[in-house]
């Protein structure tokens, strides 16, 4: 195996860990928030490619500039997903919230199904075959936008999470819900703001990787389980971690692909996860600088 | 409500146990008719592929039927028994079974994958009824000394001779193919075609000097690509779905490495693939039909598809579903009887070279001692985003179109 072999796996698995943490950040901001599990994410996801397909199919879009409308579609579901669902799913057992979004995932994808049947769909263009060489090794041209898309993102989000009073209010609630609500909080607003907020993330990364990919009604599942992974290594609700997560987790599958075969490959993200769980439970920079009480 | 419930049932009882008798009396008054049992998974994983290939033994038996029924047998109709498998290797065992002794069929036909075939094979064996096997692929099938089997499907194990017969010519015409490279995904499919590419293509000249496996669902391709492209190989061999096809394809494409490329069967031979645009446009695939193949049966086989089912193209699995029942119907007309051993035996001497059964690409449809007919596959090329069928020459639709155009 060349070094040559060995860059390019590097890269790529950044690539990939960078597109990772973008559709996981918002499944750990929902988590880190409000303390919900959702389990339909990846089906956001899907529902986002199909808009960045359609955007394009029926409107001529660029998948860049859809995002420009994929993203409100998405925040609108992500608060209509709270105030429907999670709201009054939010008053019973964690067992409960659990189902409810395991059960959705089940709908939307026999939706997905009804409505836009199971073959694949293509977004194709003059850059689906375009690359960027740096040196010996290559990054495809639609990979290279949804990384860099993904890094701005989670810069944007860092800023405001940090610097804003929004950001402040975000994190009150998370780190204790009460102590908000006795300062004023309104924390019926938070929660509805932070599920609109991660669905909505999912509006810059589906149309994007649906130029990626391909659109169908399974497609959010590839992601959700990684997603879960990305979030639980990294540290539930943690946003550093989640980069470091999905890095962790894309140069892990991508080396271990090259030295090894593609099935001991698919199953290293879990091993990462059994080997953090038995270390670190907490994950590896857990919200709150990592003191364990 | 119970009472009427039951006086109901009673009389449907009561219909059912003397129907069969009075039919078959009124049947054999005018020559008899012949029950051709077909397995097919209706429900579960396997359901639309059911679906489909219940659509083309329909189709065979309308067609019998609308041409007068069999000569043979006074006239006979063919009447189908279809039974539901469920896409499970149990239902399909028990169903041969009910088919066989409650329904008296006379042959048995299907039973779509080669999990859901194999025990229906041997219930058919052991209570001697011919069954015709339509798509199963598993070598083993007739290879066992089975004696009621006969399959028009092609061994998976012949892929690898057709390619590399393929790529012979390919070669003929001024290509340079010297080494191979292997680019499978990991599942029991992409690991059984492996195989027999890697047992064949050394000894046929084309030494495998990269193999690369991958997961079905990846979501990036370009280290697979990078390995293909640096290891100097002037021809890939790909085992994908159609989700990993056209990953993979735009992979390559985006390192500007397109060597001769032929996926495989009918998960690669679809259109999605061929819609991809650039990355597609000049590939290769091996299939065991396609619709465009220049022969006048299975030209007449599209079309009266297309009458029967508008708007629908049939793809390769079907017209295997189609020669199937066709032959069943041919034997027993051959035979004169509806007698299972009888049609076993006129299935051993059958040899179909023209007429709606010979849609199948090879010459002359037969089956051996062993059941298997000498099927053979055809090499299909994107060309212009459609998949045209460019070899063997015989059946081409148009001859093979640069790599680069």
């Amino acid at each position: 195996m060349s070094a040559t072999i060995l860059l390019q796996a590097l890269l790529s698995g950044m690539t990939n860990g960078a597109i990772y943490a973008l559709i996981a950040v918002g499944l750990t901001l929902v988590f880190g928030v409000m303390r919900v599990v959702n389990f339909a994410h990846g089906e956001f996801l899907m529902l986002a490619m199909y808009g960045g397909y359609l955007a394009w199919a029926h409107l001529g879009l660029d998948p860049i500039i859809a995002v420009v409308l994929v993203v409100p579609a998405l925040l609108a579901l992500g608060v209509g997903l709270f105030e429907t669902l999670i709201r009054p799913a939010m008053r019973v057992p964690e067992i409960n919230q659990m189902a409810v979004t395991l059960g959705l995932s089940l709908l939307l994808q026999y939706l997905a199904l009804m409505v836009f049947k199971a073959d694949n769909l293509l977004i194709v263009q003059d850059r689906s075959t375009a690359s960027l060489w740096i040196g010996p090794v290559l990054l495809q041209m639609p990979q290279a936008i949804a990384a860099l898309a993904a890094v701005l993102l989670l810069i944007g989000l860092y800023i405001v999470l940090r610097k804003t009073d929004f950001g402040l209010i975000m994190r009150a609630v998370s780190q204790s819900r009460d102590g908000a609500a006795l300062s004023g909080i309104d924390i019926g607003r938070t929660y509805r703001w932070a599920m609109g907020i991660g669905i909505g993330t999912l509006g810059v990364a589906g149309p994007l990787m649906a130029s990626v990919l391909y659109v169908n009604p399974h497609i959010g599942a590839l992601f959700t389980l990684k997603a879960f992974v990305i979030v639980i290594v990294g540290g539930m609700g943690s946003f550093g971690g989640v980069l470091l997560g999905a890095l962790l987790v894309g140069v892990a599958e991508s080396v271990a692909g090259v030295l090894t075969t593609a099935s001991v490959a698919a199953a290293v993200p879990f091993a990462l996860l059994i080997l953090v769980m038995l270390l670190r439970p907490e994950g590896l920079m857990p919200v709150g600088g990592g003191s364990r009480a | 409500m119970t009472g009427i419930n039951r006086r109901e049932a009673l009389l449907l009882g009561g219909a059912a146990v003397t129907a069969p008798g009075l039919f078959s009396l009124g049947a054999q008054a005018q020559g008899s008719t012949l029950r051709i049992g077909v397995l097919v998974p209706l429900t579960g994983v396997h359901a639309s592929d059911g679906a489909r290939m219940l659509k083309a033994h329909q189709l065979a038996a309308k067609m019998i039927n609308e041409s007068g029924g069999l000569k043979g047998l006074g006239g006979a109709k063919v009447e189908l028994v279809v039974s539901d498998i469920q896409s499970k290797p149990e239902v399909s065992r028990s169903e041969a079974e009910r088919l066989i002794s409650r329904e008296n069929v006379s042959a048995l036909t299907g039973a779509w994958a080669s999990a859901t075939t194999i025990p229906a094979a041997q219930v058919s064996d052991r209570n001697r009824t011919p069954f015709m096997i339509t798509s199963a692929v598993t070598d083993a099938i007739t290879e066992q000394g089975l004696k009621y089997v006969f399959r028009t499907a092609v061994k998976a194990k012949w892929f690898g001779k057709y390619v590399a017969d393929f790529m012979d010519t390919m070669k003929k015409n001024g290509m340079t193919i010297d080494k191979v490279a292997l680019a499978t995904e990991d599942g029991p499919a992409g690991q059984a075609v492996h195989a027999n590419y890697s047992s064949v293509m050394p000894g046929r000249g084309y030494p495998i000097i990269a193999d690369e496996t991958f997961r079905t669902g990846s979501p990036d391709f370009s280290t697979v690509a990078t390995k293909l492209r640096t290891s100097g190989a002037t021809a890939i061999l790909s085992v994908a779905y159609a989700d990993d096809s056209t990953v993979l394809l735009r992979a390559l494409a985006a390192q500007s490495f397109r060597p001769l490329y032929i996926g495989f069967g009918g998960a690669h031979v679809n259109q999605t693939v061929a819609a991809s645009g650039k990355p597609a446009e000049r590939t290769f695939g091996v299939v065991e039909w396609a619709p465009d193949l220049k022969k006048p049966a299975s030209e007449a086989f599209v079309k009266a598809f297309a009458e029967a089912y508008p708007g629908e193209v049939p793809l390769s699995n079907q017209a295997q579903a189609f020669a199937a029942t066709y032959a069943l119907a041919l034997a027993a007309d051959a035979a004169a009887s509806t007698d299972r051993t009888k049609i076993r035996d006129a299935l051993r001497t059958l040899r179909i070279t023209d007429g709606p059964a010979s849609l199948l690409p090879a010459p002359e449809l037969y089956f051996d001692e062993q059941g298997q007919s000498p099927a053979t596959c055809v090499v299909v090329q994107v060309i212009d985003g459609k998949f045209v069928t460019v070899w063997p020459d015989a059946v081409a639709a148009q001859p093979p179109a640069p790599l680069q155009g």
